[in-house]
C-alpha cells in the first residue's frame, strides 16, 4: 500500500490503491447519514471544525489538490 | 488533500508548510475564489470522506449528507443546491437515491499543461498509469 502522500502516481495506481478507493466509494457514507466531522485550516484563518460550519448553514465541500 | 500528480517541481507534501504553500498556489495561480480549507498532513478529513481526488459533497445545516459525487461537476452541484435550498413550497424530504454513469468532460489540454508544470515525471507517470488502466480493461473483458 502506498503512503498517503505518495510520491509516484503510477505506483499508487499499480499497487491498486486507486482502484480500491474508487470501488469502495459507492458503498460508504450515504445521503441521509451524518457527515464525518473533522478539523481543517482555512488559508489565513484559525482552525475550524466542519461541524462549526454546518451548525451555521449548509456546506458544499469539494476535495482537490493543486496537481 | 495530498497532491494527486506530484513531479519534480511540485513534490508530495513533506510537511504542513509544503501543504499550505501549495494550497496558496492553488488559490493564487488558478484563481480559486471560494474558501480553501487545508486538511492535516495525513489527510484525516480526506480519509473520512473516502480519499478520492475530486469528490463533491453537500451537507445540510446540522451535518446530514444530502449529495455525494465521485467527481465534481460544478453544473450538477449548482443545480442540486439551487433546487434543494431554493424555494420548495410543500416539499418534504424523502430518501431519493440515484446512481448514474455520468459523462465527464475533461479539458485534456489544460490537464496536460498541469502535468508539465508539475514536472516531467508527472507526465511519464500518468502515461504509465494510463497503460495500466488499459491493460486492466483488456484483462477484464
Amino acid at each position: 500500500m502506498s503512503s498517503y502522500n505518495y510520491e509516484r502516481f503510477d505506483v499508487y495506481v499499480e499497487e491498486g490503491d486507486e482502484a480500491r478507493e474508487f470501488a469502495a466509494f459507492p458503498d460508504t457514507l450515504h445521503a441521509g447519514e451524518r457527515a464525518p466531522d473533522g478539523e481543517l485550516a482555512p488559508l489565513g484563518g484559525q482552525q475550524v471544525r466542519l461541524s462549526e460550519l454546518w451548525s451555521r448553514q449548509g456546506v458544499v465541500l469539494e476535495f482537490g489538490s493543486f496537481t | 488533500m495530498r497532491e494527486a500528480h506530484p513531479g519534480e517541481n511540485l513534490t508530495a507534501h513533506a510537511g504542513l508548510d509544503d501543504k499550505l504553500t501549495t494550497a496558496r498556489r492553488l488559490r493564487d495561480e488558478l484563481g480559486i475564489a471560494r474558501p480553501i480549507l487545508v486538511d492535516d498532513l495525513e489527510g484525516a478529513v480526506h480519509r473520512a470522506y473516502g480519499l478520492l481526488p475530486n469528490m463533491s459533497w453537500v451537507l445540510d445545516r446540522g451535518g446530514t449528507i444530502l449529495y455525494k459525487a465521485m467527481w465534481t461537476s460544478a453544473e450538477r452541484v449548482g443545480e442540486f443546491v439551487e433546487r434543494r435550498w431554493g424555494e420548495a413550497r410543500g416539499a418534504t424530504q424523502a430518501p431519493f437515491h440515484t446512481e448514474q454513469l455520468e459523462l465527464r468532460s475533461v479539458d485534456r489540454e489544460a490537464f496536460a499543461r498541469g502535468l508539465e508544470r508539475n514536472g516531467p515525471r508527472a507526465v511519464t507517470e500518468f502515461a504509465r498509469a494510463e497503460q495500466i488502466w488499459a491493460e486492466r480493461a483488456r484483462a477484464s473483458r
